[in-house]
């Protein structure tokens, strides 16, 4: 008998209604964004400060619920380059669990922000991932995953050492109101806060062929049209086992009319011999022609 | 006289510009986004009818396809679960283990796992990636004959970055 038992068929239904295939679509916007200048110790609602919400649209003649959730984005796949992991993912959530959306309608999400009050959150660049998906159950559920950059407020004279293995002060240097022509310097202090002692190279980001520039620029700016202009230390720079070096970064904007009126950024990626890169962010507004005169 | 108050208004107008500046420095965040962004994802047939299997039996390859609905490149991942009623996902059938072998095409195979396991990346909009998924029963069943082991697969878009 338990031979029979062990023999009878096993149902295996992986996916028993047709009403279900309706399910087998969802759609998801933004599909990433940027949020910058966050301030440790400060709760933002991205919404009610910037405007921005998921959009979660169904296209279906049924209502849709789905489940939100916030996560590192080492659990879900591939993340930007440059950017660390949220230390703690529940530093990001939603307003709500889950939502439903009405037929042939689109539902919002709304998202809080909120890092510790800690002098080592600021310069950071980290990703968070935020997920969209069906409750499981049998048969194919779908997800979206919407990955956020979150870039903490640029702050010099710190008194920690910034948090991550590899730390920037600051973490983004602007140049404002330059003049086609002339030399800015500005300096960045690099810290390996590892156990052991480790050599960078610094390159621009854009640089990269492979590189989607799009996932990296601020609003209302442009790619600097020549990484060159920036000038950066050459070659590899060692740093030895939590310790730090002042780097000098040069900026210099050939004197030419096309060049005035300009907003401009670069992403310079620094890459450690072993472990993930991080970067600065230069961005570059160049004075207008006539103030100039 | 009218030279010194002229300065002190343009000293005035000075200080209010750099507290508004000040100001948006340490309030204010401000968000990049494209809102025509949009990520979906579909699949075709969204059922796989398995039906009745023996022990250590198999399904057979059942083709499926998942198709980029959004306007990004995408980058997807599949996603095996635990079936209900005490059978597990594993790498290999075994006593109340069942396994689903994924051939993505151009990858290797892979077993589906209940953590994230890629399908495809860079995928173009609207275009789609052909992929078969097999089933294991397990070799033994500890449960009962004609008990429902239905179990979930997720397949998951997001943007490439």
């Amino acid at each position: 008998m338990a031979r029979l038992t062990r023999l009878t068929l096993l149902f295996v239904l992986f996916l028993s209604l047709i009403g279900q295939l309706e399910a087998a679509s969802l759609k998801v916007s933004p599909a990433r964004f940027i949020v910058h200048n966050v301030e440790p110790g400060r709760l933002y609602d991205i919404y009610k400060e910037t405007g921005v919400r998921l959009t979660i649209y169904n296209d279906s003649d049924a209502s849709r619920t789905w489940f939100l959730s916030t996560h590192r984005p080492s659990e879900r796949g591939r993340w930007e380059t440059g950017y660390g992991e949220i230390p703690d993912a529940t530093w990001c959530w939603f307003e709500t669990d889950e939502i439903t959306v009405e037929p042939n309608s689109s539902a919002h999400a709304n998202l809080y922000l909120k890092v510790p009050d800690e002098e080592k959150y600021y310069n950071q660049h980290w990703v968070v991932t935020l997920s969209v998906g069906g409750k499981p159950g049998r048969g194919f559920a779908l997800a979206v995953d919407i990955r956020v950059q979150i870039e903490t407020k640029s702050k010099v004279g710190l008194k920690t050492k910034p948090y991550g293995l590899l730390g920037f002060e600051p973490s983004m240097i602007r140049f404002e109101d330059v003049v086609p022509g002339t030399t800015r310097i500005a300096p960045v202090v690099l810290y390996n806060n590892d156990g052991k002692e480790h050599t960078y190279t610094i390159n621009s980001l854009f640089e990269k062929s492979d590189t989607k520039r799009v996932s990296y620029l601020t609003q209302l700016h442009k790619v600097i049209p020549d990484s060159s202009w920036i000038k950066r230390p050459e070659g590899k720079l060692r740093i030895k086992p939590g310790e730090r070096a002042v780097l000098k970064m040069e900026l210099r904007i050939p004197a030419d009319e096309a060049n005035f009126g300009k907003k401009w950024e670069d992403i310079l990626l620094v890459e450690p011999d072993d472990g993930r890169a991080g970067f600065v962010r230069v961005q570059v507004q160049t004075t207008e022609k006539a103030n100039a005169e | 006289m009218k030279r010194v108050i002229l300065m002190l208004a343009l000293a005035a107008c000075l200080v209010c510009i750099a507290g508004r500046a000040w100001a948006a420095e340490t309030d204010t965040i401000t968000v990049t986004v494209s809102m025509e962004s949009v990520v979906s994802v579909d699949v075709t047939p969204a059922a796989w009818n398995i039906g009745a299997i023996g022990e250590s039996g198999g399904s057979g390859p059942e083709s499926f396809t998942a198709t980029n609905d959004g306007n990004v490149t995408e980058d997807l991942t599949i996603t095996g679960a635990n079936g209900a009623n005490g059978w597990n996902i594993g790498a290999a059938a075994g006593v109340d283990v069942f396994a689903v072998t994924l051939d993505r095409g151009e990858l290797s195979e892979d077993m589906l796992e209940t953590s994230p396991v890629p399908l495809t990346s860079s995928l173009a909009p609207d275009a789609g990636h052909g992929f078969t998924l097999d089933y294991s029963a397990p070799t033994e069943d500890n449960q009962g004959g004609g008990v429902d082991h239905s179990f979930s697969i997720t397949i998951t878009a997001s943007a490439s970055p």
